[in-house]
């Protein structure tokens, strides 16, 4: 269990459950939570491996979104040529938003970040309004042509190709998370930032890539969601979806693999379901933030693991040495 | 030595996470006594007065001091009863003049007898306005030992009272810890041996979370015989 | 552009610098003393405006209204700190963050069921204007800047004056020395909580007036607030003044500029500052901890 839990295998079986699982729920939610996972794997990283509070996620979902869209609208049809730009214009942006913000200890981070949010909403909806349309947003249905190999603008090809996607950047973070010293140095600077310092470690750029590889993987997720509505408007940056990554990442269990998934799974679900009764979903959401944050913050997936290495110590126990 | 123990320490144990530092401490203090507790780095000692202080809270054990038992109490409340815990690392409020930092003891006792703070260290007088950023390390351990003794306490529980300071201001720390000692007993934590020599009537050693000797006879503290035990 | 639009601009901008202060100086006091990040501070500046519109459309009178908007977020402040915000004090200041975070959103969703989406006006309450070098200065604004002047005198008194002051400032530096002491921390952390919470429901409430009263108000401010405890430093009351002028100028003066300079002057003023100085200016390095 432990090893299902842990290893890579654990990924594709998560994943052709998810994909029997398409002839049950409808298509569109399980695209929409294919996506968020991906969106949600970054800020789950900062949160549970760098100890970095990102509520500023909705803006390094624009930049992918609105590359991607300003690509498909202005310049040419491919959508795959349009994701790709969307990844390029993010991690441009992140690349150079990331020396600012990095530098700043923990607090000022979430808060610069969330404040850099409110002024990226604010670039798409005002300033920029000449090019982007403001609050109307890009219309993009007509200038998509279908692609090759996966057509990403029927719904099936979308889900396929999101899927895929998400199965490589799964791959990814598990190889960042488990396997390399990177992801052993950013659990350290979670840890004690400045111990790490004086091994001789250059923090800054454990974080700066850390941040930049974080959200240009949200950026991407926004490039896939542009492409999935053909169409991008200035609210994707909008501040009071800030919350969704956080409680994406908080209720799954920051910083575990599967966390984004599960989180997003139960946070779609539970927003589809609830505003079918009660027209304001944010009670529930601040209401299991507050119960995910006082039963011990590891959210469903990193209680699970807990759960099964305590039982994996009981059976085999360790002799605890005397320091 | 007939009479009633004040404190008493019963096979107390403490845990950070999984590790543990402190193993069945069984300790006591008699009313006006100066004990010291020495051992090495990391041998537990400040963990202990920690958690008779209330700071920390130990796995299991007891810490009864004039029959009340104090562990699960709050270490304010523990402060108030005149069982006071005095940090090693001399950090005064750095914001906070002298005044001010004795005035917010005062609040918290309800003693505003500051006659007996200056008796002890008539130097605070004079620095009565200046900020506790200002105050050299010397003058910054009688502000912390100042401020403590205001609200009568039974006990004082000094950590490392000599770490850092010139061996002039260590000569007056002992005349200071015997006069103390008239009002109320004092159980000091330290490595320095001559200086624990000088002040302590009792001696624990202590080792890797335990207490290996108790040493109570003047002679071998006198001459620091004890020192294999560390 | 001439002189008289300049004036009624920096008058705004203190006006509005007076609102970002009072709203802030919880913020700053929270992170200070219990190091913590109580976003929970927008849920009581949007209460704070919220009763104030139902209790001036109750009973007519705007200063019973900001009376009986206080009350109720000490109230619910109290209530909050008890149940929730207490059991993170100890933990990393990520914590809090989310957790007030969670508090902010599940109050923004309660606003939102009692008193529905539509935006609130509140009328102001006093009316009339004064002139100003020959430019036209409403009443209410005025108004505004010295009760906010007036806030800061009052909390620098007590913080500097009164012994429960001193504690704080103490336990700003050191929280677990003031208590060993002998002083009851927990209860000095309730009090600046509910101190924090109430100011901030006095930001709502001055507000009000200039705005219409909706449930995104507490959201829409987060980012001006946010640059003002940032630019100022965590933790600083004297920081969070300077700041608030700063930002309040900017943005009024960044307006009349060009409309979207508004929002993005202020942004570039704090990246500026912070790569100066990345504690903000009287952020001391204690403070970043």
């Amino acid at each position: 269990m432990k090893r299902f839990v842990n290893s890579w295998t654990g990924i594709f079986i998560v994943f052709i459950l998810l994909y029997l699982l398409k002839g049950l729920l409808p298509m569109a939610f399980l695209t929409e939570v294919v996506i968020f996972s991906i969106y949600a794997m970054g800020c789950s990283f900062l949160i549970g491996r760098l100890g970095l509070t990102s509520f500023g996620q909705p803006a390094f979902l624009a930049f992918g979104a609105y590359g991607a869209g300003i690509y498909l609208y202005y310049f040419g049809t491919n959508s795959y040529v349009a994701i790709l730009v969307g990844v390029l214009a993010s991690l441009v942006i992140n690349m150079i938003v990331g020396t600012f913000l990095v530098r700043l200890n923990s607090s000022y981070f979430t808060l610069c970040n969330q404040a850099f949010c409110v002024v990226t909403f604010f670039i798409f909806q005002k300033a920029l309004v000449k090019w982007t349309f403001g609050d109307n947003g890009l219309l993009l249905i007509s200038r998509m042509d279908p692609t090759p190999v996966i057509d990403l603008t029927s719904s099936k090809g979308i889900y396929l190709f999101s899927f895929i996607v998400a199965i490589l950047v799964w791959l990814f973070f598990n190889y960042l998370m488990k396997k390399s010293v990177f992801g052993a140095t950013c659990l350290c600077v979670k840890d004690n930032e400045e111990k790490l310092r004086f091994l001789g470690y250059k923090t800054f750029n454990i974080k700066w890539l850390a941040f930049v590889i974080a959200n240009t993987v949200a950026g991407l997720a926004g490039a896939i969601y542009t492409v999935y509505f053909c169409m991008v408007n200035a609210n994707i940056a909008s501040v009071s979806s800030a919350s969704e990554a956080v409680a994406i990442s908080m209720l799954g269990g920051a910083g575990t693999l599967f966390g984004p998934l599960v989180g997003s799974f139960l946070f779609i679900g539970l927003k589809d379901i609830v505003s079918q009764f009660i027209s304001h979903w944010e009670v529930l959401v601040g209401f299991l933030l507050i119960i995910v944050m006082l039963a011990g913050e590891k959210g469903i997936v990193g209680s699970l693991e807990t759960y099964l290495e305590k039982r994996k110590a009981r059976k085999k126990p360790v002799a605890t040495g005397v320091v | 030595m007939g009479r009633p123990n004040m404190v008493e320490v019963r096979s107390l144990n403490a845990a950070y996470g999984q590790s543990k530092v402190l193993f069945d401490i069984e300790l006591n203090i008699k009313p006006n006594e100066r004990v010291a507790i020495v051992g090495r780095n990391g041998a537990g000692k400040t963990t202990l007065l920690k958690c008779m202080a209330s700071l920390l809270t130990p796995t299991t054990g007891s810490v009864i001091y004039e029959g009340t038992e104090l562990v699960g109490k709050r270490s304010y409340e523990v402060a108030r009863m005149g069982l006071k815990y005095i940090d090693q690392d001399k950090h005064v409020f750095l914001d906070l003049t002298v005044r001010e930092n004795l005035e917010l003891s005062s609040y918290a006792t309800g003693d505003y007898n500051w006659d007996k703070v200056f008796k002890h260290f008539p130097k605070l007088k004079i620095l009565i306005d200046r900020k506790g950023a200002f105050l050299s390390g010397g003058e910054r351990q009688m502000l912390m030992i100042g401020r403590a003794i205001l609200g009568d306490p039974k006990v004082l529980l000094i950590d490392e009272p000599t770490e850092g300071l010139a061996p002039s201001i260590v000569d007056d720390l002992v005349t200071t810890f015997h006069e103390l000692s008239k009002d109320c007993a004092i159980l000091t934590v330290g490595q320095n041996l001559s200086f624990v020599s000088r002040v302590a009537e009792r001696v624990y050693a202590m080792k890797e979370g335990k207490l290996v000797a108790e040493i109570t006879d003047e002679a071998e503290i006198k001459n620091n015989s004890y020192s294999h035990y560390l | 552009m001439n002189g008289q639009l300049i004036i009624s601009a920096i008058v705004l901008g203190l006006s509005m610098s007076g609102v970002y202060f009072l709203l802030t100086v919880g913020l700053s006091l929270c992170y200070g003393l219990m190091r913590m990040i109580s976003l929970d501070q927008f849920l009581y500046y949007a209460l704070g405006a919220y009763m104030v519109y139902t209790i001036t459309a109750a009973t007519g009178s705007f200063w019973l209204g900001a009376l009986g908007a206080m009350l109720t977020t000490l109230i619910v402040a109290f209530a909050v700190e008890r149940l929730i915000n207490k059991r993170v004090y100890s933990k990393p200041v990520m914590f809090s963050m989310i957790l007030t975070f969670g508090v902010n959103l599940m109050g923004v969703g309660l606003i939102k069921y009692i008193w529905g989406l539509t935006p609130k006006p509140v009328a102001s309450p006093i009316g009339g204007s004064l002139h100003i070098l020959g430019t036209s200065v409403p009443g209410y604004r005025l108004f505004v800047i010295l009760l906010a002047v007036a806030v800061y005198i009052a909390v620098q008194y007590f913080l500097n004056k009164t012994i429960l002051g001193t504690a704080i400032r103490a336990g700003i530096d050191d929280a677990e020395k003031v208590e060993a002491l002998g002083i009851n921390i927990s209860r000095l952390f309730t009090v600046t909580f509910i101190l924090s919470s109430v100011l901030s429901a006095l930001a709502g409430v001055i507000h009000a007036p200039f705005v219409m009263v909706s449930p995104e108000m507490g959201m829409s401010i987060t980012a001006f607030a946010f640059m003002v405890v940032i630019i100022g430093g965590l933790g600083s009351i004297k920081g969070t003044m300077v700041s608030a002028l700063i930002v309040g100028q900017v943005v009024s003066l960044g307006a009349v500029i060009w409309a979207p300079l508004a929002e993005m002057a202020p942004f570039l003023v704090m990246m500026i500052i912070l790569l100066i100085k990345p504690t903000g200016l009287y952020g001391s390095k204690l403070m970043s901890r």
